[in-house]
């Protein structure tokens, strides 16, 4: 019984170290932090000249690319930059997001492909 | 022919397995939440994965998935027909917590607080109470909290103007605030959430205050649903369910006694629902002025208490609860607003319910 306790109180123990951990990134993964910002988004990806339709940059990612995100915007930005650096680093995209957190003036965000 | 009739009665069952029987049938109703959420199709090879070394695997294209999936398959099945329960639960919790891991846009807190929950299940046994899955509630509001603490807009109100203002277009907080200072609403229910969750993570931790806590993780999150007519992906339902593991299940026989005049659809409802055959029905003596009573070692109760009790110490009926709630899903899925109103008013009857106050106490002269 011990060891399967001690197992369990590691895994949270590494629960812990996300939360702490989060608190010197940007992105809100495995830190319980659903619902700490609500920014409405739009992101625009141009490949060889031509833009994608939202649904073509949604199926490139697996994601919602425009509408609202409840979690930590960061969180895509992430997840559309790791795509662009490994799996479509030969497409040389050009990738724009326009977003507003929690109603502030709008931003812009552009993929650094260097 | 009766032996495979007593191995499909097995996910009904709860009783005789080395996890508790209501953890039990908190890991089988989050499997089969995750399930009916296409848990099953969305376990998929990697796709720009937490860990980049999972990466390897897209060199051997639908092998990760397949073996996943298979995994998934059968550690889902052992779990729901009672087979090396503690041993499913903890491999179908690695199966959903990999599968996070294996993919950025997989990653929701709903999924991951129920791969969390089983994995955290399958360590526990049933001789000490679940302290990890204590720990665990104990920690997501935790992190809730502090991660909004730090937050200024939820300070300023900026985040919930937002959300229910502008993203929900929310009736009830746009009729209040209009009729309150700038902000002032947004404010207050800012404050609340964010105090309300610090609470809930410092007193859940204490044998004394866990109930309450619990009624408060309860009322908090349901009056969060009726603002915004949301469940938050399926958190709310997951939250619920994780819940059950607090419950604190006689292990003996149920000795209940009722009353032969109109209570018989009660015992016949109650005899089907009860597959483990823990309850023992017996008629009440005629000279009594209770209609309903039951004994366990610790307590006796009579009558709306027995009965809420027995509900409770009834697994079978939570698997009844679940299955309304689907069922009033698809039935009610064109019609958003009924079904609001509908879940709305179900939840908030069982709440009025099973609070530990006694609405029917007779007043005394």
């Amino acid at each position: 019984m011990k060891i399967r306790f001690y197992i369990g109180i590691l895994f949270l123990l590494l629960q812990v170290g996300s939360i702490v951990y989060a608190r010197f990134i940007p992105e809100r993964f495995f830190c319980w932090a659903p619902y700490d910002s609500h920014t409405l988004f739009e992101v625009f990806v141009t490949i060889d000249g031509k833009t994608l339709s939202q649904q073509d940059a949604e199926a490139r990612y697996n994601y919602k690319m425009k509408g609202w995100e409840q979690r930590s915007i960061d969180n895509i930005i992430s997840l559309i930059s790791q795509y662009e650096r490994t799996y479509g680093k030969d497409d040389n995209a050009k990738v724009i997001m326009l977003y507003s957190i929690n109603g502030h003036e709008e931003q812009k965000w552009i993929l650094n492909n260097e | 022919m009766s032996s495979l009739r007593s191995f499909l009665l097995r996910p009904f069952q709860f009783e005789g397995t080395k996890l508790h029987p209501n953890v039990l049938l908190m890991c089988k109703l989050i499997v089969i939440l995750i399930t009916a959420h296409h848990i099953f199709f969305k376990i998929a090879d990697p796709f720009i994965p937490f860990i980049p070394v999972l990466d390897w695997f897209n060199e051997h294209p639908n092998v990760f998935k397949y073996s996943l999936r298979f995994i998934y398959a059968l550690s889902a099945f052992a779990l729901l027909f009672n087979i090396r329960v503690r041993t499913a639960a903890i491999v179908t919790g690695l199966v959903v917590i990999l599968s996070i891991l294996a993919s950025k846009p997989l990653f929701f807190n709903h999924t991951f607080i129920c791969g969390c929950a089983l994995f955290l299940a399958g360590l526990t046994n049933d001789r000490e109470p679940p302290y990890l899955l204590i720990f665990q509630i104990s920690l997501v509001y935790f992190g809730a909290s502090i991660n909004k603490f730090f937050e200024p807009d939820w300070w300023s109100g900026a985040f919930m103007d937002t959300w229910l203002g502008s993203a929900r277009e929310n009736p009830v907080y746009l009729y209040v605030s209009e009729r309150l200072p700038d902000m002032v609403l947004a404010k207050l229910l800012s404050y609340i959430a964010m105090f309300t969750e610090f609470a809930i993570a410092v007193l859940v931790l204490f044998k004394r205050t866990r109930p309450t806590t619990l009624w408060f993780i309860i009322i908090f999150h349901t009056t969060l649903f009726t603002l915004t007519s949301f469940r938050f992906g399926h958190f709310l339902e997951s939250l619920v369910i994780i819940l059950l593991a607090f419950l604190n299940l006689p292990k003996e026989k149920l000795s209940i006694q009722y009353s032969t005049e109109g209570l018989g659809g009660l015992k016949r409802f109650f005899n089907l629902l009860d597959v483990d055959k823990k309850q023992v029905w017996t008629p009440m003596p005629s000279k009594t002025s209770h209609w309903l009573r039951l004994k366990t070692e610790e307590k006796t109760q009579y009558n709306h208490k027995a009965l809420k009790d027995i509900v409770l110490y009834t697994p079978n009926f939570f698997m009844l609860l679940f299955v309304i709630d689907v069922v009033i899903y698809i039935i009610l899925y064109n019609h958003r607003t009924a079904l609001f109103v509908l879940n709305a008013i179900f939840v908030w009857s069982l709440i009025l319910y099973f609070l530990p106050i006694n609405w029917f106490r007779k007043k005394t002269t």
